[in-house]
C-alpha cells in the first residue's frame, strides 16, 4: 500500500473567493421557493409589522416626554384685536387651539406649529410679549386641583407674559388651567401629580400602547420565524430530493471519479448553507435594509436639518468599512492560509509520524512546526489588531453622532426649534441605524458562501445522468440468453479493457470467467448490468439489444454477489429483504435457511433482527458472502452473477458456501468470476480472459490438457 | 491535576498583560458609564435654559473626547486579553503537538486522525474562547453590572429596584433556554448526522442499491431522513422564534417600567428630565451583561471539557522511551541478534512469532520473504522499536535493545517502510529527511544511487518540484526511490528495506540493488521482498511460516530443498509469464 501525503487536503481550506453569481443561479433557487409563495409573502409583511414597531417605539418614549412629561405648548395673549387678525390672517393655515381670556384672544401652539411660524416674527412676538418664552402645562379645571394650586400659587385673571414667563395660574375656560412650567414647580413635590393627573394617566396609556406594540411584535417575530423557517427548510427539502435522486442516476464513471465524501456534501452541507442563508442570512438583511431605510426617512420627516446632521458621519462611517473590509480580506486569507498550514502540518506529521521517529527527526520537525504555528499566531494578532482598531468605529461614529445632535439639536432647543422628546428620539433612531451596518458585509459573506454551495449543486445538476430507459419498462422476466457480439469497452477513451469480446451463454448455462488481475473479467458482468456503456459491438439478451431494455428491467433480472460484499446499516432481515417490503419473516427466513445463512442467524442474540453496522464489521467476510446468497436468492433473478471473494474463508464456512452456491445456480444463467477450484468444478464453461481478449474456453480438465494460460492460472490459484 | 494546570504556566507568564487588559477594561467601562452623566446634565440645563451654545460646543467635545478614548481603550483590552487568548492557544498547540509526536506507535493504532485533528481544531477553539471572549464576559458581567446599578442608584433608587425587577428573568430565561436550545441543536445535529449516514451509505452502496434496483427505496429512505431534519429544524426555528424575541420583551418591561414610574417621577419632579432619559441609558447597559450570564455558563462547560479532553491526550504516556538507555553507547557496529523471540500484538491476540532465533553480522545481508501477513513487517518494527519487544529477545552488537538509546538507534538503523510517506514538501527536502543539512551534490548523489535522478530532472521544478496534492503525484514505483534514496543518505551502519521495491520495474530494481551490494559491502542490510529476484544474492535468506522460520539459507541451498522457497521462486516465474510483456 502506498500513502502519499494523505489527509493534509482534508485539513487545507480553500479560499473563499469573491465572485458575482449570475441570475440564473438565483432564478433556479428561486423556482425551488415557487411553491411556498404564500408563505414567503406573509413572512414578508410581517416582517414589514415587525421593523415598522422599531420605528415606533422611540415616537412613544417621545411623545411621554414632550406631551406628558413636559410640555411643548406655548401661549400667544394677543392685546389687541388688530394683531390678532393680523396674525390669523397670515397664519390660517396653522392648526391652532384658540380661544378668549377675558375678551383677549390666545392661542396655544405646539413646537411644530410654532417652528412654521417666520423666525424674524417669532422674535418679534417674544419681544412684544405676545408670545411667552416658557412652555406651559395645561390642567383640568376642577375644584380641588384649583385648592391645590392655590396653596402655593396665585390666581391671576388676566396672565401677563413677561421675558420670565407667566406670573401664576389662570383659566383658559370652563375646562382647563393654564399654569407656566416655572411656576408649576413652586407646587409642593406631592401634589404635582395630582394635579397633573391627566398627564399621568396619558402615561400609562402609552406604557400600555408600548406594552400592546411590543407583545404584537413578539407574536409577529414567531411567526415570521416559524413561517421563514418552514419556507426555507421546505423548499430545500425539495432541493435535497431532487439533487439525492439526479445523484442516483449517475453513471458509476462517475463515482469512480468523485469520492464520497465530496457528494455526500452536495446533498448535506452544501444544501444546509443555502436554508441557513434563506432562513437567517437574507431575511436579516432586508429587514436591517428596510430600517435603515424607514429610520432615514423618519428622521428626514421628522426634522430634515437635524436629520441631516445626524446622518453626517454615516459616508465616514462607510468609507472606513469599505478600507476595513479590504484589509481585512488580506489578512484574513493570511489567517486561513496560515491555519490551513498549520491544520494540514499537524494532520501530516500525525500521519507521518512514524517516518518522523525512525529517522529520528522528532526535534527537527517539531521545530518546523513550531516556526508554522508562530507564523499562524503573529497573523491572528494582525488580523486582531486590525479588528480591534476598526471594530469600535461604528460605535464611536453613532456616540459622534450623538454628540452632533446634542449639540446642533441642543442650540434648536435653546430656540424652541425642537423639543428634548425629539432630541432623544434621535439618538435612539441613530444607535439603531449604526447598529446594522457592520453586520452587512458579513452577511453577504455568508450570502456569497451560500451561493458557491448552490452553484455546486446546480452543477451536480446540470451533469448528464444514466438514461433509465424508464418508457421501455416492461416488468418482463428473462429466459436468461445472453449473447456479446464483437464488444469492445473502455472506461477512459481508447484505452481498451475489453477488446473484441464474443461469447454466447445459453439459458440456464453455467461459465466460469478466469483470467490475472486486470484480465476484464469484472468488467463483462459490470457492463451486464449496464454500469458501464461500452463502446463498440452489441450485447444482446434473449436476442434483444440490451439497449431496448429498460435499465430496471435488466437490473431485475440480474443478482449479483459483489466480491466484497456491502451491507447496509440495519439489521440482518432487511439487509437480505433490502427494502422488499412484500417479503415476509417467514420467506426470509426460507431463504436463509436454503442457503445455509441460518445456521450463524439463528446463534446471533437477536436472530434476523441482530442490528449490524455500517459495512458489517461485525460479520466475517464468509457470513456476509451467505448473506449476500440469500439477498440473490430473495430477489429471485434469472441471471446469477458471482463475484469471488478473495480472501481466506474458513472451512467450515466454505463447505456451506459451496452448498448454497450449488442450490443458487440451479436453473439460472450462472456467470462466475471464480477464485476456488471448488467453484470452478460446478460450471459447464470456462471463460479465460487474458488484458481484455477470450484466450480460451473450454471445461477444466480439457483446459489444463492443453498447458496454456489456464494451467498457468491453476498453478498460481488454485494450489 | 486540575482541569486548568496546563494553561495556568502562561497565563503565569502574561501576568502584566492581563492585569493591563484588566484595568484597561474597568477605565472603559467607567468611561462609558459617564456618557448618560454628561447627557444628563446637557437635557437638565437645556431644560433649565442654563446652558449656550459655547456650552452645548463642550458638551460635544467631551462627548467626542469620551468616544475616541473608548476607542482607543478597546483597541488595548481587545490586543491585550484576546491576543493573550491567542498565545494560550497557541502553547497550547504546541504542547499538544510535542506531545504527541512522543507517543507511540499503539496509540496512533487506536485513535484515528480525524479525531487527534478535531481536537487540535474545536478544543484548542473552545479553551481559547474561554480565555478570551469568556474572560472579558466574566469581567464584563461583574464590573458592568455593579456600576450601572451604582448610576442608577445616584437617580433613584426606587425606580432602579422596579425597573430591573424584568432583568433576572433575562437570566434565567437564558439559562433555560440555552440548554432547550442546546438539546435541540443537539437533535438538529443528530438528524443532520442520520441524514450524512443515510446519504453516505447510500453513495457508498451505490453499486448494489443500482444492481438490486433500489434506487427509488433508497430516496425515500433519504427523503424520511431529509423530512425529520427539516422537522426538527423547524421545532429549532419556533424555539429561537420565541427565545430572541422574548429576550426583547422581557428588556422591554423593563423599559415600560421605566417609562411610567420614570415618567411619574419626572413629573413630580423627584427626578430630573435628565436623570429620566439618563436611566434609560443606563438600563440599555445592563441588558448585554444579562445576556452574557446565560452565555458564559455555556462557554465556561464547553471550555472545561475540551480542557479534559485535551489532559485525557496529555496524560498518555510514551510506551516507548529511553528509561532503560545506558547513555554509554555512542555507535553501533551492526550485529542484530534475535533471541527465542515470541511476539503478540495483543495478549488476547495469537501470537506472530514463536521462539524465533537468528544472527546477522555486520556487513551482511538478510532477505527475509514469505507469505503476505507472516509477520515480516512486525519483526521489522520490533527491530526498530516502533513496538516494543519482549525484553531480553534482541541485542545490537551484544547491547539489549532497551539499553539502546534511541536516537542511537535510530542515527543507525534506518529502514524504507513498505507504506512510503511523503510530506508535501519539495522533493528534495523529502530525501533529506534524515539528514536536513545534507546540500544538493549529497542529495543528487543519492538520488541517482536510487536510480531516479533522471525522471526528477524532468520535473518542471526538477528537485525543488512539490510533492501531494499541491505539488504532483508522483507513482508509486518513483515514491519507493524517492524513499530509499532518503535512507541512502544517511548511509546508516544497518539498512533495512521492507518491500520497498514492490512498485519498481525489474530493471531498475536489478540496477538499484546492484549497487547497493556495491556501496553496502561492509554494513549491515535486511531486505525483505515479494520478488525472489531481488534478494537472490543476499548472504542469508529466511522464510517465515506460520510464525516460525521454515527455511533458512543461501538460494541455492534453498532452490535445492524444494520447499516453500522453492514453490514461491515457482509461482513468481507464472506470475511474470501472465504479466508479461508488460514490463
Amino acid at each position: 500500500m502506498m500513502h502519499g501525503p494523505s489527509g493534509s487536503g482534508n485539513w487545507a481550506q480553500d479560499d473563499i473567493q469573491g465572485k458575482i453569481y449570475d441570475r440564473r443561479l438565483f432564478g433556479k433557487l428561486l423556482r425551488y421557493l415557487k411553491p411556498y409563495k404564500w408563505m414567503v409573502v406573509v413572512s414578508f409583511l410581517i416582517l414589514l409589522v415587525i421593523t415598522s414597531t422599531e420605528l415606533i417605539l422611540p415616537l412613544i418614549t417621545r411623545t411621554a416626554i414632550d406631551k406628558y412629561i413636559t410640555s411643548d405648548h406655548t401661549i400667544a395673549i394677543f392685546e389687541d384685536v388688530d394683531s390678532h387678525e393680523a396674525f390669523i390672517k397670515r397664519y390660517d393655515f396653522l392648526s391652532r387651539d384658540e380661544g378668549r381670556i377675558r375678551g383677549r384672544a390666545f392661542i396655544i401652539f405646539s413646537t411644530k406649529d410654532r417652528n412654521k411660524i417666520d423666525r424674524a416674527e417669532l422674535a418679534d412676538l417674544e419681544e412684544r410679549h405676545i408670545l411667552s418664552r416658557n412652555n406651559i402645562y395645561i390642567i383640568r379645571n376642577q375644584e380641588d386641583i384649583k385648592k391645590l394650586l392655590n396653596q402655593s400659587i396665585e390666581h391671576v385673571l388676566m396672565p401677563q407674559i413677561t421675558d420670565e414667563g407667566i406670573e401664576g395660574w389662570f383659566e383658559l375656560d370652563e375646562k382647563r388651567i393654564a399654569i407656566d412650567r416655572n411656576q408649576f414647580d413652586k407646587l409642593d413635590i406631592r401634589d404635582r401629580l395630582k394635579v397633573r393627573s391627566d398627564a399621568s394617566n396619558n402615561l400609562l396609556m402609552l406604557a400600555l400602547i408600548f406594552l400592546l406594540i411590543i407583545s404584537l411584535r413578539m407574536i409577529g417575530s414567531y411567526f415570521q420565524a416559524y413561517t421563514t423557517s418552514y419556507f426555507s427548510q421546505m423548499a430545500m427539502n425539495d432541493l435535497r430530493h431532487d439533487v439525492f435522486a439526479h445523484l442516483q442516476k449517475m453513471p458509476v464513471k462517475f463515482f469512480d471519479q468523485n469520492p464520497v465524501g465530496r457528494l455526500v456534501t452536495r446533498v448535506t452541507n452544501d444544501i444546509r448553507t443555502i436554508d441557513e442563508m434563506l432562513a437567517s442570512g437574507v431575511i436579516t438583511i432586508i429587514q436591517d435594509f428596510i430600517l435603515i431605510i424607514g429610520i432615514v426617512i423618519l428622521l428626514l420627516i421628522l426634522n430634515w436639518k437635524l436629520a441631516l446632521v445626524s446622518i453626517s458621519t454615516l459616508p465616514l462611517v462607510v468609507i472606513t468599512l469599505s478600507i476595513y473590509k479590504r484589509k481585512t480580506r488580506v489578512i484574513y486569507r493570511e489567517v486561513r492560509k496560515n491555519l490551513a498550514a498549520v491544520n494540514a502540518t499537524l494532520a501530516e506529521h500525525i500521519s507521518g509520524q512514524k517516518i518522523i521517529r525512525l529517522f529520528n527527526q522528532y526535534f527537527h520537525k517539531k521545530d518546523q512546526f513550531a516556526g508554522i504555528n508562530q507564523t499562524f499566531f503573529r497573523t491572528q494578532v494582525s488580523q486582531l489588531k486590525l479588528f480591534a482598531f476598526f471594530r469600535p468605529i461604528i460605535h464611536v461614529s453613532s456616540q459622534v453622532s450623538i454628540a452632533l445632535i446634542i449639540w446642533y439639536g441642543g442650540g434648536q432647543i435653546l430656540r424652541n426649534v425642537i423639543t428634548i422628546g425629539l432630541l432623544m428620539a434621535f439618538t435612539d433612531y441613530v444607535r439603531k441605524l449604526f447598529e446594522p451596518i457592520n453586520d452587512f458585509s458579513e452577511k453577504f459573506d455568508l450570502l456569497q458562501g451560500a451561493l458557491a454551495g448552490a452553484e455546486r449543486i446546480f452543477d451536480l445538476m446540470d451533469k448528464e445522468a444514466d438514461d433509465y430507459h424508464e418508457d421501455k419498462l416492461s416488468h418482463v422476466r428473462f429466459r436468461g440468453e445472453i449473447e456479446l457480439d464483437h464488444v469492445w469497452l473502455a472506461y477512459n477513451n481508447e484505452e481498451w479493457v475489453l477488446k473484441d469480446i464474443c461469447l454466447k451463454i445459453k439459458p440456464g448455462e453455467k461459465i466460469a470467467l478466469v483470467g490475472h488481475t486486470g484480465s476484464g473479467k469484472t468488467s463483462i458482468v459490470n457492463m451486464l448490468l449496464g454500469m458501464y456503456p461500452y463502446q463498440r459491438g452489441s450485447v444482446l439478451i434473449d436476442g434483444m439489444p440490451m439497449q431496448d431494455y429498460a435499465l430496471a428491467d435488466i437490473r431485475s433480472n440480474i443478482g449479483i454477489v459483489q466480491q466484497d460484499v456491502f451491507i447496509f446499516s440495519g439489521n440482518i432481515k432487511d439487509n437480505i429483504a433490502l427494502n422488499n417490503s412484500r417479503l415476509t419473516h417467514e420467506s426470509i427466513v426460507q431463504v436463509a435457511k436454503y442457503v445455509n445463512a441460518d445456521q450463524f442467524i439463528s446463534h446471533l442474540p437477536q436472530k434476523y433482527d441482530e442490528p449490524v453496522m455500517e459495512r458489517g464489521a461485525t460479520l466475517s467476510t464468509g457470513q456476509r458472502q451467505l448473506i449476500a446468497f440469500a439477498r440473490v436468492l430473495a430477489y429471485n433473478p434469472v441471471i446469477f452473477i458471482l463475484d469471488e471473494a478473495t480472501s481466506n474463508i474458513d472451512t467450515d464456512t466454505e463447505i456451506l458456501i459451496q452448498d448454497a452456491l450449488h442450490k443458487i445456480m440451479q436453473e439460472r444463467t450462472s456467470i462466475i468470476i471464480a477464485h476456488r477450484l471448488s467453484t470452478i468444478q460446478h460450471v459447464d464453461r470456462i471463460i479465460v480472459l487474458h488484458k481484455g481478449e477470450i484466450v480460451e474456453e473450454g471445461s477444466h480438465f480439457d483446459l489444463l490438457d492443453k498447458r496454456g494460460l489456464y494451467y498457468d492460472l491453476y498453478r498460481l490459484q488454485y494450489t | 491535576m486540575r482541569t486548568f494546570d496546563s494553561v495556568v504556566p502562561y497565563l503565569k507568564k502574561s501576568i502584566y498583560r492581563i492585569i493591563i487588559g484588566i484595568v484597561t477594561l474597568i477605565l472603559v467601562d467607567v468611561v462609558q458609564l459617564a456618557i448618560p452623566k454628561v447627557i444628563q446634565y446637557t437635557i437638565d440645563h437645556l431644560q433649565a435654559r442654563t446652558i449656550d451654545h459655547r456650552g452645548l460646543i463642550w458638551v460635544g467635545l467631551i462627548l467626542l473626547g469620551l468616544a475616541v478614548s473608548i476607542m482607543i481603550l478597546r483597541y488595548f483590552w481587545r490586543v491585550l486579553i484576546i491576543g493573550n487568548a491567542f498565545r494560550i492557544e497557541k502553547h497550547l498547540r504546541e504542547d499538544f503537538y510535542t506531545h504527541l509526536l512522543t507517543l507511540s506507535q499503539n496509540y496512533f493504532n487506536r485513535s484515528k486522525i480525524g479525531d487527534l485533528m478535531a481536537h487540535a481544531t474545536n478544543d484548542l477553539n473552545s479553551v481559547r474562547m474561554l480565555f478570551g471572549i469568556g474572560f472579558i464576559i466574566v469581567s464584563d458581567i461583574i464590573l458592568m453590572t455593579i456600576a450601572t446599578f451604582a448610576f442608577m442608584f445616584t437617580i433613584n433608587w426606587r425606580l432602579t429596584l422596579l425597573a430591573v425587577i424584568p432583568l433576572p428573568i433575562l437570566s434565567f430565561t437564558i439559562a433555560y433556554f440555552g440548554k432547550k436550545m442546546h438539546r435541540m441543536f443537539a437533535k438538529v445535529q443528530e438528524a443532520f448526522s442520520t441524514l450524512s449516514g443515510k446519504v453516505q451509505e447510500s453513495i457508498s452502496g451505490i453499486r448494489v442499491v443500482k444492481a438490486f434496483v433500489q434506487e427509488g427505496e433508497e430516496l425515500k429512505k433519504v427523503d424520511e431522513a431529509s423530512l425529520d431534519y427539516v422537522r426538527q429544524n423547524i421545532k429549532m426555528a419556533q424555539l429561537s422564534g420565541i427565545f430572541r424575541p422574548f429576550m426583547g420583551y422581557i428588556v422591554s418591561l423593563s423599559i415600560i417600567i421605566t417609562l411610567y414610574f420614570g415618567g411619574r417621577a419626572a413629573i413630580r419632579g423627584e427626578i430630573s428630565l435628565g436623570g429620566f432619559i439618563a436611566f434609560f441609558q443606563y438600563l440599555g447597559m445592563l441588558v448585554w451583561p444579562m445576556i452574557a450570564i446565560g452565555w458564559i455558563v455555556d462557554m465556561y462547560q464547553r471550555g472545561t471539557a475540551s480542557m479534559k479532553r485535551l489532559n485525557a491526550i496529555f496524560a498518555q504516556l510514551p510506551e516507548i522511551d529511553d528509561s532503560a538507555a545506558d547513555p554509554k553507547i555512542k555507535r553501533l557496529e551492526g550485529i542484530i541478534e534475535i533471541r527465542n523471540l515470541s511476539f503478540a500484538y495483543r495478549e488476547d491476540l495469537d501470537p506472530v512469532f514463536e521462539d524465533i532465533s537468528l544472527r546477522i553480522d555486520s556487513g551482511k545481508t538478510l532477505a527475509v520473504v514469505g507469505q503476505t501477513g507472516c509477520g515480516k513487517t512486525t519483526l521489522i518494527e520490533l527491530l526498530t522499536r516502533i513496538y516494543e519487544p519482549p525484553p531480553g529477545t534482541i541485542f545490537i552488537d551484544g547491547f539489549e535493545l532497551r539499553t539502546i538509546p534511541l536516537n542511537v538507534l535510530r542515527r543507525n538503523l534506518i529502514m524504507v517502510p513498505q507504506d512510503i510517506f511523503l510530506f508535501s514538501d519539495t522533493i528534495a527536502n523529502n530525501i533529506r529527511l534524515g539528514k536536513p543539512e545534507a546540500g544538493d551534490a549529497e542529495v543528487f548523489e543519492a538520488a541517482r544511487l536510487a536510480q531516479v535522478y533522471d525522471e526528477i530532472m524532468e520535473f518542471d521544478h526538477r528537485f525543488d518540484t512539490l510533492v501531494g496534492e499541491r505539488g504532483i503525484t508522483l507513482s508509486g514505483g518513483q515514491k519507493q526511490r524517492v524513499a530509499i534514496a532518503r535512507a541512502l543518505l544517511t548511509a546508516p551502519r544497518m539498512l533495512i528495506l521492507d518491500d520497498a521495491l514492490s512498485a519498481v520495474d525489474t530493471k531498475t530494481e536489478r540496477l538499484i540493488l546492484e549497487r547497493l551490494i556495491d556501496i553496502r559491502k561492509d554494513l549491515t542490510t535486511i531486505i525483505i521482498a515479494h520478488r525472489i529476484s531481488s534478494i537472490q544474492h543476499a548472504d542469508n535468506i529466511i522464510v517465515i511460516h506460520k510464525g516460525l522460520i521454515a527455511e533458512s539459507g543461501s538460494h541455492r541451498e534453498l532452490i535445492l530443498s524444494e520447499g516453500i522457497y522453492c514453490d514461491l521462486v515457482e509461482k513468481q516465474k507464472i506470475r511474470a509469464r501472465l504479466e508479461g510483456e508488460s514490463q
